[in-house]
């Protein structure tokens, strides 16, 4: 049963994609990627990103059996009602561990880099306002939202990328291909991480797009577009700060967009950066606990999802407290337990799900 | 200080929200609100009288830490 | 939000009386005889005098039996005296020869010389038509009644509109009389598909109501939705098009306008052949536009009137005012607050030197300035000319300068202010700027406590709050949220007239964009 009554256009659905996918990634993946692959980092994010293609094209043509159907949805009917009951419920887990951890780093970048006196509790109680706002209103709502953002997003990742390309030194992307293709490899499961094994979140949104035959290859499109962007900015990253301190630095893009001079005046650009950031997690905030609500009303059959937005704002605005002790552990965390973890959601289960579809002719 | 705090917006979510599945007749949508309410409730009265609760991340941790060793040692890092 | 909205619904129910019953419409026949029905008429007018009673005989000797009433001030007397009642005592005397009720029909088809002649068959629509300025014929022992159109009265006549100003362009503006403000339309669309309706609304004012639309262009279903609105209006009175604009508009609690009003016909007349629907209402030259959309509101008649490469760097000046006006001081309150760094350090030292002294932070020196100019602003709307030099001398030089000469504000504050204020007049239109002025405190507010991240969570909700508007089903922040790329041409930028051929496909095709989901939730 259809519970979200709104269409998003298949630009919105395109636009909601690169938002999601470069959300938390900016922050996190280019340290994580020079941390394994060192100079080699954007290689391994080019390789990540072509393993994440195929994820995404995973997802999309699971989501192509059952057209109108979410995730949580055709789970339930592919394996019946007691397993895909359990998967179901793990899947809906997922979606709201997403949206806190999500929520934490946002939290933890404003209060470290630009607040650094206003308690954390209160950021996140005001971000999730917002987020509960966004989310009464509608997914419709939001689409029409992110087309409003993007080409601001677009325009100021541009504008830090082109202002940076000045700063670089070829010469750190030397020695070239000197890891192995298995540090190469390893490097490329954090991007695969985050974002690509979290966009199997997406299949809570296909049903909704009004121009349901194109959206693969507009899945597609956008998964690859967001990919590029996090490879140069990666690549930059090395090639302006060095992969030694890409590596070391909690969020080195921040760091990348402070190195932009020009003149005397435009000093303090990472502003515009950290509105980037802002702007890309909001969004990846919303579409993960839209997916998370979304997926328990569908879970347990309720006509409609709004009265369940309140209740799970502050249970998330709990969790998101509590899974945040300190930056290490969830760099830890991040780069070694995320990975394997998401990789049951985003890997695991979805081929499990494509099989017994297929074996069952479904 | 903020336990008062948690409860006046818990009881106001509720006065807000309640009328409205009432009204439509959603019996088992206002059930699920009230149980969920109610873990909410206990989640942000603990926590804001300092209560320690566990990191649920460390259960999956522990839970993936064969996984995660094998991934470290194959990227080295 | 919800929890607001609510609140408000709750306060309003309970501040408006219970709805009056809806008066029966009674329809009380005609007497036959003359004098009963003149006493009649002049009873339930209370015997008002300006209701002129004529009563002529059709021979010398017998009693009168034909009456004129009309209401002086409405009716063009002149047109009474010289057409109706000449015709009326040289015609009357031949058409006694036939039966009663024949020669009223006579009278309507064959002789009279006015324009509009209808029949009345009761009283209310007679007083109804009295109160018009038709002048009413009456025949004794008949009972049915004449009506013969002789409307006319002062008017203000055919100005330059007060409010929105052309450099380049017609100078007409619409006035306060429903058939003047339908000639002036007419007179720019010469189109058989130009259709009009009329109806009365308001139990007591009973003021016409006008709608005007292009058959075929505008889409039906908009037509049905903005006549069946209006129908639903119960109102007691209808003094301006702001009453209809507010029972009409979509119920949303938001300060954005979702009607676009304007005293231009070149400005209606360009929305009809979009596809819009134009409410001419009596007694005002404020003429509704629906539907309207945010780009509407920042665009003006003359974008169309001066070249494509300069109107386009115009509209994008605009753009730039309205972020201006919106976050100005916002940014200010939050750079100064909070974010230090990010101010080019030579400006921060000029601004640090100036903050010093100001007992105030930057949050309350900013209230402050902003109110004395909102209330500078009230003062200049409200002035008699004589003292507006005294007003402005006081607001500039008193207030402004010694209040940073005393310590009391920074000047870069009031630089700031101004150029808030200045930027906030560059909206074309002043429901629009009102919005922003109440959106601009509340950024303020953000600002001050969190700072960029503040700023920031504001304009999410504000582009939440404006994405999710509808005016008349069709999105409010169309083309930009839903992207239509046809209408993309006429929308930032204006691309020159040859380029603007091609049919703009929004509100033509309101329903295929964004069907208007009910909310179910």
């Amino acid at each position: 049963m259809q519970m979200e009554k709104g269409k998003i256009s298949l630009y919105q659905f395109k636009v909601l994609v690169v938002l999601f996918s470069l959300g938390s990634s900016i922050l996190i993946v280019p340290s994580a990627l020079a941390s394994v692959s060192r100079q080699d980092g954007w290689i391994s994010s080019l390789f990540g990103v072509a393993c994440g293609l195929l994820l995404v094209w995973l997802y999309a043509s699971l989501a192509q059996r059952f057209p109108d159907k979410t995730l949580i949805e055709f789970s339930i009917l592919i394996l019946g009602k007691g397993l895909g009951h359990v998967v179901a419920f793990l899947y809906f887990s997922f979606f709201l561990l997403i949206a806190s951890l999500v929520l934490c780093t946002i939290g933890d970048f404003i209060s470290s880099m630009t607040l650094p006196e206003t308690p954390i509790e209160a950021i996140h109680i005001v971000f999730m306002l917002i987020i509960v706002m966004g989310i009464k209103l509608g997914l419709e709502v939001v689409g029409r939202a992110s087309e409003i953002f993007i080409p601001w997003v677009l325009v100021m990742l541009g504008f830090m990328l082109v202002a940076v390309l000045p700063l670089i030194d070829m010469s750190r992307t030397a020695p070239f291909l000197e890891n192995s293709i298995r540090q190469i490899a390893g490097g490329s499961i954090t991007i695969l991480g985050i974002p690509y094994l979290e966009l199997v979140i997406f299949l809570m949104i296909l049903p909704a797009v009004s121009n349901r035959s194109k959206a693969t290859k507009g899945f597609l499109n956008a998964a690859l577009f967001s990919g590029l962007i996090l490879t140069a900015i990666t690549l930059l990253c090395i090639l302006v700060l060095g992969h030694d301190f890409t590596a070391r630095h909690s969020f080195p893009s921040y760091t990348l967009a402070k190195q932009i001079h020009i003149g005397d005046f435009f000093q303090r650009v990472e502003i515009v950066m950290a509105v980037i950031w802002f702007v890309t997690i909001f969004f990846k905030l919303m579409i993960s606990f839209y997916a998370a609500i979304l997926g328990f009303g569908q879970l347990f059959r309720l006509k409609s999802h709004r009265s369940l937005v309140t209740p799970f704002a502050m249970i998330v605005f709990v969790i998101s407290l509590l899974v945040f002790p300190n930056v290490i552990y969830f760099k830890d965390f991040s780069a070694h337990t995320w990975p394997p973890f998401a990789s049951t959601f985003g890997l695991l289960l979805p081929v499990l799900l494509a099989v017994v579809a297929a074996i069952r002719k479904l | 200080m903020w336990l008062v705090v948690v409860i006046l917006f818990t009881a106001v979510i509720i006065w807000y929200e309640a009328p409205a599945l009432l009204k439509h007749g959603q019996f088992r949508e206002l059930a699920f609100f009230g149980i969920l309410m109610l873990i909410a409730f206990a989640l942000t009265a603990a926590q804001s009288l300092k209560v320690k609760m566990s990191n649920p991340l460390d259960a999956i941790v522990a839970l993936y830490s064969p996984l995660s060793r094998i991934i470290s040692a194959f990227t080295g890092s | 939000m919800g929890i607001f909205r609510k609140a408000m619904m709750g306060v309003i129910k309970s501040l408006t009386p219970q709805a009056t019953q809806q008066p029966k419409v009674s329809r009380t026949p005609l007497k036959s005889s003359l004098e009963e029905v003149l006493y009649e008429i002049q009873h339930r007018l209370g015997h008002s005098n300006d209701v002129i009673v004529r009563r002529l005989s059709l021979d010398a000797s017998s009693d009168p039996d034909i009456a004129l009433i009309y209401t002086e001030g409405l009716a063009n007397t002149k047109d009474i005296l010289v057409s109706l009642l000449v015709d009326l005592q040289k015609i009357h005397p031949e058409i006694s020869r036939y039966p009663k009720d024949q020669q009223l029909q006579l009278l309507k088809n064959s002789i009279l010389r006015t324009g509009d002649i209808h029949d009345i068959t009761n009283y209310e629509s007679l007083i109804s038509a009295l109160l018009s300025g038709d002048t009413i014929i009456l025949l004794n022992g008949c009972t049915q009644a004449i009506g013969a159109c002789t409307r006319d009265w002062q008017d203000r006549g055919i100005n330059e509109p007060a409010s929105q100003t052309v450099i380049r362009g017609p100078r007409e503006g619409f006035t306060e009389t429903l058939r003047t403000n339908t000639m002036l339309i007419r007179r720019k669309i010469k189109d058989e598909n130009l259709w009009l309706e009329t109806m009365p609304i308001g139990r007591k004012t009973r003021t016409d109501v006008s709608i005007m639309y292009l058959k075929g262009t505008a889409d039906e279903e908009l037509v049905n939705e903005v006549r069946s609105r209006l129908k639903r209006i119960d109102m007691e009175a209808v003094l301006e098009s702001a009453y209809i604009e507010e029972m009409i508009q979509d119920d949303s609690l938001t300060p954005f306008p979702t009607i676009y009003n304007t005293e231009r016909p070149d400005v209606a007349a360009a929305g009809l052949l979009e596809g819009r629907v134009v409410i001419l209402v009596d007694g005002t030259p404020f003429v509704l536009l629906a539907p309207a959309l945010f780009t509407h509101f920042i665009q003006t008649a003359e974008d169309y009137y001066q070249r494509a490469d300069i109107s386009s760097l115009l509209r994008l000046l605009r753009y730039i005012s309205l972020f201006i006006a919106t976050l100005a001081p916002a940014a200010y309150i939050a750079a100064t607050t909070f974010h230090q760094e990010m101010i080019p350090t030579t400006l921060l030292i000029r601004v640090a030197a100036q903050h010093e002294g100001i007992p105030f932070p930057a949050f309350i020196e900013a209230l402050i300035m902003e109110i004395i100019f909102e209330i500078l602003r009230e003062a200049g709307v409200r002035m008699p000319r004589a003292i507006g030099q005294a007003v402005s001398i006081v607001g500039a030089l008193v207030i402004g300068q010694a209040a940073v000469e005393a310590g009391l504000v920074g000047t870069a504050m009031v630089i700031i202010v101004s150029l808030t204020a200045i930027s906030n007049l560059v909206i074309p239109s002043f429901n629009m700027g009102i919005a922003i002025r109440m959106i601009r405190f509340v950024l303020m507010a953000l600002a001050a406590s969190f700072g960029l991240f503040g700023i920031l969570i504001g304009l999410f909700a504000l582009t939440l709050h404006l994405c999710s508007l509808r005016s008349f089903g069709v999105p409010y922040m169309a083309p930009l949220a839903p992207y239509i790329r046809q209408d993309q041409k006429d929308n930032l930028i204006r691309l020159p007239h040859w380029a603007l051929t091609v049919k703009q496909r929004l509100i033509r095709q309101r329903g295929t964009v964004d069907k208007q989901q009910p909310n179910e939730n």
